[in-house]
């Protein structure tokens, strides 16, 4: 083998693959056309290129393999835990705006029926009739009127929803930008 | 492997929040994208074997219990394929444990083909298996993922996270110790022929 077969050899698995530029192509081309160590080295390569590039037909069909993948896993450990996890403050958020949007829709209503409820109840149902009337009625200052009420409970009723919907919110938008 | 061939081709980010949320018909899409990689390497792990597609489940399970965790700062197709090698390579340390035999070598041959035809074509398939797994496992995993997973250099490249040039250097010498194992064992065949 002289130092050009020695160039050669290496570029032979490239030229059984098509892999070579044209030029080194024709090199080899020239080279084997006379040298035949070089070209039954490059019938070697041609052939185990020809083996390797049918082992693709081994593999199983990936379609066939999905569906078994998925028919023995059964889809059950997350498709419940994650989606619940992301669905959760999206329902409370849409409850409470259409709760909210409906407050604003039937507010002459709610105001007759606390009016009503305030007149036929004691001191504490009269306050809070008073304050949902003032609070429908002044929704941006509603805050002001629950807390003139002094109830504890009401107060901090109305400050825990309000939380739970900033922070509730606040988690969406986190998680929604970082995915 | 992630690269679009259609304008209505979900790329991998989508398919895995679709999958995350619970859509069987995202994750199937997933498998089968990611099937020939994960086939690939599990057989250059394990050689050819009749294990190797239930091996090839268990990396879809894992990979499917893992998405939560999966973070996009790396490849997708990266973060499978050392799924896939893992378990792999898990199963090889269980099977030597237990004593069952590694190499089973079960060559399949088209049936159109004639009982001499298919003969021929299952020696030939078979000593390659045989030489094949005699290669250096980085040899036999870029071959295997040309060839079987009929990727790119570029897309081995990603996988693996090599260089391209050390792909095309492992295949290059995959094919030329190839040769000389095959060579040897022509040589051998003929010496063993002329002894009296």
């Amino acid at each position: 083998m002289t130092t050009n077969c020695e160039h050669i050899a290496r570029l032979l698995p490239a030229y059984a693959e098509d892999g070579l530029d044209a030029g080194d192509k024709a090199r080899v081309d020239a080279h084997v056309s006379a040298c035949e160590v070089c070209r039954e080295s490059l019938a070697f390569f041609t052939q185990l290129e020809g083996s390797l590039a049918e082992r693709h037909t081994l593999r199983p069909a990936a379609s066939a393999s999905a569906r078994r993948v998925v028919e023995r896993m059964g889809l059950r450990p997350q498709r419940h835990a994650v989606p619940l996890l992301t669905r959760f403050p999206a329902m409370v958020s849409v409850a409470l705006v259409i709760s909210g949007v409906a407050a604003l829709l039937l507010r002459g209503w709610m105001q007759e029926l606390a009016a009503r409820v305030a007149m036929g109840s004691g001191e504490f149902m009269r306050d809070l009739g008073t304050a949902f009337s003032v609070l429908l009625e002044r929704l941006p200052a509603g805050m002001e009127a629950v807390a003139a009420v002094n109830e504890w409970i009401l107060t901090t009723v109305y400050f825990g929803v309000l939380a739970l919907t900033l922070l509730t919110g606040s988690w969406m938008v986190l998680r929604y930008a970082r995915e | 492997m992630g690269e679009g061939t259609g304008v209505t081709r979900q790329n991998d980010p989508e398919l895995i929040a679709g999958a995350l949320q619970g859509s069987e018909k995202a994750f199937r899409k997933l498998v089968e994208r990611y099937h020939p990689v994960v086939y690939s390497v599990v057989r250059a792990v394990l050689g050819d074997r009749d294990d190797v597609e239930d091996v090839v489940q268990e990396v879809f399970i894992k990979v499917y219990r893992g998405l939560a965790k999966f973070r996009q700062e790396a490849k997708f197709s990266t973060w499978i394929y050392r799924i896939a090698r893992n378990e792999a390579m898990n199963t090889v340390g269980k099977k030597l444990v237990s004593g069952q035999p590694i190499e089973e070598v079960l060559v399949e041959t088209p049936a159109h083909l004639r009982p001499d035809e298919q003969f021929h074509r299952r020696a030939q398939r078979s000593e390659l298996e045989g030489h094949m797994a005699r290669l250096d496992q980085d040899y036999r995993m870029v071959l295997e993922l040309r060839y079987m997973g009929e990727k790119s250099y570029a897309q081995i490249s990603e996988t693996m996270g090599l260089p391209m040039g050390t792909v095309k250097s492992y295949i290059h010498r995959a094919k030329i110790e190839l040769k000389k194992l095959m060579t040897r064992q022509t040589t051998e065949t003929r010496a063993g022929l002329r002894k009296p």
